[in-house]
């Protein structure tokens, strides 16, 4: 279901999927299927429309924190949340901290950097990433 | 006694850093409190004693009566202080550890003062480092008694008084669980030191707002944690734990603190030590919108949410400081 509903990105060469998406897809079928832009209210401080953009991509860390000494690889999957002309939202599996610069590549395959504003836990498996194209 | 023209300008000193016998470099201030100057808003300040003036055990006693040992300075004096409070210091050769750290302190405010009115993250990063040094020295030479501790505090809750006592509540608390080594402690405090830094970030007049703050206002208080870090994160001379005391110390061991809303597996060990240090002095200080609590209405309120917020072993060890010392 998962391969029908999502675009894989660049994430195509690896078919294996990280357990805490597969699990993700089985507790809310509806997820990958949002579309448009994201309404917005009026306090709403962000400059730019968000849209939907729930797909895979992939992340490659580039800067890590002199003080944290990371275990994971350098290349993971995320999943892509939302999607402004500023920044990107997404899913990952580990908490990423505030001012970190890593890359982000899209399914069109274009490598773009990006720094991460905020990272929240989301449900018990991953966390919910904010970030701007730096 | 003039009223002094605006609220913004002045800092809080403490009366028992004052000496008799050499003239003021600096002109000293009281805090007006009567029902005129709280009409127009905000607080308002009066010339007390003009500079050059030679201080006599009078003063400072009428200081002690008039002013419930508080006086203030203008922040373009805090230089001048800052240096004053050496001066006393070197001639007094041997203090004990209690007038020793409330030098330290008084400096490290002045200091910091300065540098939050222009200055960089690079030299608010200096300062905290002199100062984490010279604190932990001065707790070295000798016990610094909780209770005693709190009584020489200021309580007037402004940013950097704050960030004094709880680098100061930090190093108490640091100590009774437990760790002795003078590398870390230097760096709890100086971690302590710097973890409101992202509030820099923040306008005056939301941090010092009388009523309850709006929801944009909630939002731009409760990034602060989060650039706080930025500015820090890749300075390779913090370490990890002093990099957690500035994001985490306003996480909750139930999952429902900011900003990650992290549980209690993932708040590193010196962002709990903050946490309650940062909460006892928020509550024991003064506040536009409320009185201080007492030290057991605090430690009470602090018991009440052990568990949920606070490591409960931490605040145990907190609470016990002060029974002990009853």
């Amino acid at each position: 279901m998962l391969d029908q509903s999502i675009s894989r990105g660049p994430v195509t060469a690896n078919p294996a999927l990280p357990a805490w998406v597969e699990q993700l897809t089985e507790e809310d079928e509806e997820f990958f299927e949002k579309r448009g832009p994201i309404s917005t209210t009026w306090e709403e401080p962000r400059r730019f429309v968000r849209f939907y953009h729930r797909s895979l991509a992939q992340m490659d860390y580039l800067e890590n924190p002199p003080a944290l000494r990371r275990r994971a690889p350098s290349s993971l999957a995320i999943v892509t949340l939302d999607l402004s002309r500023e920044g990107i939202g997404f899913l990952h599996s580990e908490q990423l901290f505030p001012g970190e610069r890593h890359q982000i590549t899209l399914a069109d395959g274009v490598p773009r950097k990006v720094e991460i504003v905020w990272c929240r836990r989301w449900r018990d498996t991953c966390f919910a990433v904010g970030s701007r194209f730096v | 006694m003039p009223l002094a023209p605006t609220t913004a300008g002045y800092m809080p000193i403490a009366c028992s850093t004052l000496r008799t016998g050499a003239p003021l470099p600096f002109d000293l201030y009281v805090r007006m409190e009567h029902q005129q100057t709280r009409n127009r808003g905000g607080d308002h300040f009066a010339l007390y004693l003009s500079r050059d003036h030679e201080l006599s055990a009078r003063d400072i006693a009428e200081f002690d009566d008039r002013s419930a040992g508080c006086l203030y300075i203008q922040f373009d004096a805090s230089i001048e202080y800052s240096g004053y409070l050496q001066r006393c210091a070197e001639a007094e050769g041997d203090q004990n550890p209690l007038l020793r750290y409330q030098t330290v302190r008084e400096a490290a405010k002045a200091m910091m003062l300065d540098a939050a009115r222009g200055g960089g993250v690079d030299q608010v990063v200096r300062i905290s480092e002199d100062f984490s040094r010279e604190l932990v020295k001065s707790a070295a030479s000798g016990e610094l008694p909780v209770r005693d501790l709190f009584g020489l505090m200021e309580h007037d809750y402004y940013t950097f008084t704050h960030v004094c006592n709880v680098s100061t509540y930090s190093l108490v608390l640091a100590k009774s669980l437990g760790i002795s080594a003078p590398a870390e402690l230097e760096q709890i405090v100086q971690g302590a030191m710097l973890h409101d830094l992202g509030k820099r970030e923040i306008p005056a007049a939301v941090l010092n707002k009388r009523g309850r703050p709006t929801a944009n206002e909630w939002r731009l208080i409760q990034r602060h944690p989060s650039d706080g870090l930025k500015e820090l994160i890749y300075r390779p001379e913090f370490s990890w734990g002093q990099l957690m005391m500035v994001y985490q110390h306003h996480e909750k061991l139930n999952g429902r603190g900011y900003p990650a809303g992290v549980g209690s597996g993932e708040i590193h060990p010196w962002a709990r030590i903050c946490a309650i240090a940062d909460v006892f002095d928020a509550l024991t200080c003064y506040r536009p919108y409320r009185k201080p609590l007492s030290t057991a209405e605090t430690l009470s309120y602090l018991e009440r949410h052990a568990g949920t917020t606070f490591d409960p072993e931490f605040l145990l060890c907190w609470t016990s400081l002060f029974r002990e010392d009853r």
